[in-house]
């Protein structure tokens, strides 16, 4: 049975079970409990709900992170830090004056002890982000929207590029964008079944994001349709990476046919400035769109079931 | 006289569409019982071939699986797959048709076997034929869905047909949606959002000739006799309110002629109307539109006004105005 990307641990289960009830039944036998007046209910709302909060906290990384240090330290800490909750929730109800000073630094212990395993683990993270913002770093640049991410490939979809667009022309970089279009792709989806084709969709993006340099972004544009923009401010390179890219695909048997606008194109359209962005972005893209038609038109007879099957 | 079908009669032939939702779905890990779930279809009605749905399960089904479906392609994707789930029959008839138009009316003539939920309006000109659709069975609920869908399937039997992209101008009757890429991708430059009706019009000289994958020879004849055969089987052949639009096309019919002809009560013809999210008034005005639009194609909107029986001009002009937001010479050479 799993729990989010992990599967569940028995052990963990009984060894929270075990520190829940073992606080309470020790407390129990040894210590009285407080008379309904003395005790502060509203202090004990307070401090529940501090207890649900961070168990939920636990339950979330839990279910999200894959194993590995980074997610053992956040676990044990969080697991102290909820241990602590737990035991100031029954510090509320059990009297314990007479308690020595040793039980009583165990039991004021584990939430700083908790907290500081967890920025330790916090630290920890921040540096496997890094990592991961590097292997990431051609398919997000510099925003992170899940819900901009499209569901299958796992490339931004046109909404998060247009982000970027925006952000690019906001900055004032010079860039080029490409579009790259599967040839064919329908054909191979009727005779090669739906299953197939979102695997070999899945394939390309996989590719495009390979050969593309870290510093370029591809997104998918709709379909079997993508858009990449190239951080460069030379026209020469632009045509050049694109064809290169288009070559290594058909070295892997995928076709593509591709359009592109150089950097001093997109200039001269931004340059306009009584354009809004959000026609500025229509324009470049629909240009991109326009080129990429008028090759797709011409292309078709010549490029019969080019797909190899 | 045939009746037509109501919100909730059982008279919708459309398995092909349900099949290849229900294999989509399976492929993206959702099961058929959470698209199914309130439409009161089963999984092993999927077998049956005769098996009919209601307008109301149709809409219900579209929802779930709109609602399901991670993604914005999901009409796109399923007007790609629409071919292969046509019968042996309907295929061939129009694979082998000799040129576009003839497999278009060959496609028109059966729609209701494949495509129920459509009205359509055709308009030839010199240089173009226009074709204005409409929704019929209470679809205009997800009018989006549907012609994103019906026009990808062109696309897509145009591909294979032809080895080419269809170019063509389309409008919806809608405002610009999330998924505009799509539209770019799949239908071209030429399109427009906010239009009074929704159209498809294509050049006549931009037409291609049909790339044959498989010979002429097949006889058509036996072919339409036998799809013929089962569009006679099916108990219904039009909506709700295709039937009304289409009286209201051709000659004035007031609210209680027209329940009187359908064995109704004004007030139950109002309420079978209110099921299908429609009003015997907008289906009274989106009809004289179409006429009007049509009419504006090759005559001056004072000669218009005359044609439709309206008092005078500025009155059209009014009407006219209500209906588009514009005025009736904005859209003189539209369907040109």
């Amino acid at each position: 049975m799993k729990f989010g990307v992990n599967p569940i641990s028995w052990l963990w289960v009984a060894m929270s079970i075990t520190s829940l009830l073992l606080p309470l039944m020790l407390m129990f036998q040894f210590l009285p409990i407080k008379d309904s007046i003395a005790v502060d209910w509203f202090d004990i709302v307070t401090e529940g709900a501090l207890f649900v909060v961070s168990f939920c906290w636990l339950l979330v990384v839990y279910s999200a992170r894959p194993k590995g240090n980074v997610t053992s330290l956040l676990l044990v800490g969080l697991s102290f830090y909820t241990f602590g909750c737990y035991l100031d929730i029954l510090d509320e109800i059990f009297i314990r004056n007479d308690l020595g000073i040793a039980l009583n630094i165990i039991e004021k212990l584990p939430t700083p002890l908790g907290l500081t395993i967890l920025t330790y683990g916090l630290w920890q993270w921040r540096l496997e982000q890094r990592v991961i913002n590097q292997q990431l770093h051609n398919r997000e640049q510099f925003i992170r929207q899940h819900y901009l991410v499209d569901p299958l490939t796992q490339l931004n979809d046109i909404r998060g590029f247009e982000v970027h667009l925006k952000h690019s022309l906001d900055k004032g970089s010079k860039f080029g964008l490409v579009m790259f279009d599967l040839d064919n792709f329908t054909e191979f989806n009727q005779t090669h079944g739906m299953a197939n084709g979102d695997k070999f969709l899945n394939e390309v993006s996989h590719w495009l994001s390979y050969r593309a340099r870290n510093c370029d972004l591809i997104c998918r544009y709709a379909g079997d349709r993508f858009i990449a923009m190239i951080d460069s401010s030379d026209d020469y390179f632009v045509p050049i990476l694109a064809q290169e890219i288009t070559e290594s695909l058909t070295a892997q048997k995928i076709q593509v046919s591709s359009s592109w606008m150089l950097p001093t194109e997109i200039q001269s359209v931004t340059n306009n400035q009584c354009f809004e962005d959000e026609i500025m972005l229509f324009r470049l893209i629909g240009v991109l769109n326009q080129k990429m038609e008028t090759i797709k038109f011409s292309n078709t007879a010549v490029n019969k079931w080019k797909l190899q099957c | 006289m045939l009746v037509p079908a109501f919100y909730r009669d059982k008279s919708l032939k459309c398995q092909s569409l349900v099949a290849s939702m229900v294999a989509l779905f399976k492929q993206r890990g959702i099961s058929a019982d959470k698209l199914f779930k309130g439409t009161g279809i089963f999984v092993a009605d999927l077998k049956q071939m005769d098996k009919l749905l209601s307008p109301q399960q149709l809409n219900q089904l579209i929802e779930n699986a709109l609602k399901l479906w991670k993604g914005d392609d999901l009409s796109f994707l399923l007007g790609q797959f629409w071919l292969a789930e046509q019968s042996q029959q309907l295929a061939t008839g129009l694979i082998s048709s000799s040129d576009i138009s003839q497999a278009f009316a060959f496609w028109n003539k059966f729609k209701w076997l494949t495509h129920p939920w459509l009205q359509i309006h055709l308009l030839e000109t010199q240089d173009y034929w226009h074709v204005i659709f409409s929704l019929d069975v209470g679809a205009q609920q997800h009018q989006d869905f549907f012609y994103e869908n019906l026009f990808a399937t062109f696309q897509s039997m145009y591909k294979q047909m032809t080895k080419q992209q269809l170019k063509a101008v389309y409008s919806f009757p809608y405002p610009q949606p999330k998924q505009l890429a799509y539209y770019h991708k799949y239908f071209g430059q030429d399109i427009e959002f906010s239009a009074p009706v929704c159209r498809m019009s294509i050049c006549k000289a931009a037409l291609q000739p049909v790339y044959s994958q498989i010979s002429h020879n097949t006889s058509t004849r036996l072919i339409e006799h036998n799809v013929y055969k089962v569009l006679k089987e099916q108990p219904f052949r039009k909506g709700l309110q295709g039937y009304i639009r289409k009286q209201l096309k051709q000659n004035k019919v007031s609210l209680d002629e027209m329940a009187e002809q359908l064995a109704l009560s004004p007030a139950s013809l109002k309420r079978r109307l209110k099921e299908c999210q429609t009003s015997y008034q907008a289906l009274h005005d989106e009809a004289q539109l179409i006429n009007a639009l049509m009419a504006l194609s090759q005559h001056e909107p004072n000669d218009v006004a005359k044609q439709l029986d309206y008092r005078d001009s500025s009155n059209f002009r009014r009407t006219f105005k209500r209906w588009t937001g514009e005025l009736p010479s904005n859209y003189r050479l539209w369907l040109a």
